[in-house]
């Protein structure tokens, strides 16, 4: 995967956006608007895009690691909310086409939040693998 | 407009001259999601920037879908500009959804098929 460090920033913004505004002010409403589709597809291609460049171009993108990780924290955050206010619609968008649970943003459903055992520690996230039968 | 989207009809000129013509309306209309402006606002884009990406005969136009229904995606590669919006359905009239700019929109919109090109860029 080849990209500019322009289009590694169109997407890093999507991401970044998409969480800290757009997301948020979405799921804060008491209806669910026909929009929150859009933005909710835009941010797991965001994320989707991130993923891949991480993966062909570690050093380009190590120095933006830590403000992805920041974000995807956000994003677990929001989870509950996500889940709860999109519905069916949610797992969708992985029923749509292949998604590798290595791409966790497609499966906040079946993520296990562990609390911390120390008062000030910070909860685990957890998606368990699934075995063939 | 009619679009029946899971019929083998090619997209014929005229047939995309009838979506056009939609896509336009909506835009002098103003059928835009409701917060629409305030994503604007927030991804520092422009009507301007908007009716540019309609117009030109650079954009791909294709079809992708959600689980609430079709979309219809407009691209510039050159620009990046991204244009979501969603057709007549039942009682909910068209509307612009939302706008963003995206590496590949292409690869965006297969990622949420069926996905259809209706018209690939004119050089």
């Amino acid at each position: 995967m080849s990209f500019s460090s322009e289009e590694f920033q169109i997407e890093l913004e999507n991401y970044q956006i998409g969480i800290e505004n757009i997301l948020p002010a979405y799921l804060a409403e008491s209806y669910t608007d026909q929009a929150l589709a859009d933005e909710m597809a835009l941010v797991l291609h965001s994320r989707d895009w991130l993923e891949a460049s991480l993966a062909s171009a570690p050093r380009n993108a190590q120095q933006f690691l830590w403000t992805i990780e920041q974000l995807d924290h956000h994003f677990l955050m929001l989870k509950e909310t996500i889940i709860k206010k999109l519905g069916a619609l949610y797992p969708s968008f992985r029923q749509q086409m292949l998604r590798p649970r290595s791409h966790w943003w497609y499966y906040l459903d079946e993520i296990i939040v562990q609390p911390s055992s120390s008062p000030n520690g910070t909860s685990t996230f957890l998606l368990p693998l699934t075995l063939p039968a | 407009m009619f679009i029946d989207w899971d019929s083998s009809q090619e997209w014929s000129e005229r047939y995309q001259q009838l979506l056009l013509n939609a896509l336009n309306h909506d835009f002098r209309e103003r059928n835009f999601s409701r917060d629409f402006y305030d994503k604007l606002r927030l991804r520092n884009l422009t009507l301007a920037q908007l009716r540019s990406t309609l117009s030109h005969s650079e954009s791909y136009i294709a079809r992708y879908s959600y689980d609430d229904g079709n979309r219809v995606g407009i691209w510039n590669p050159k620009s990046y500009l991204f244009i979501a919006w969603k057709p007549r359905f039942q009682q909910s009239p068209s509307r612009f959804m939302t706008a963003f700019k995206k590496a590949n929109g292409i690869d965006y919109m297969q990622s949420f098929p069926p996905f259809r090109e209706i018209r690939g860029p004119k050089p």
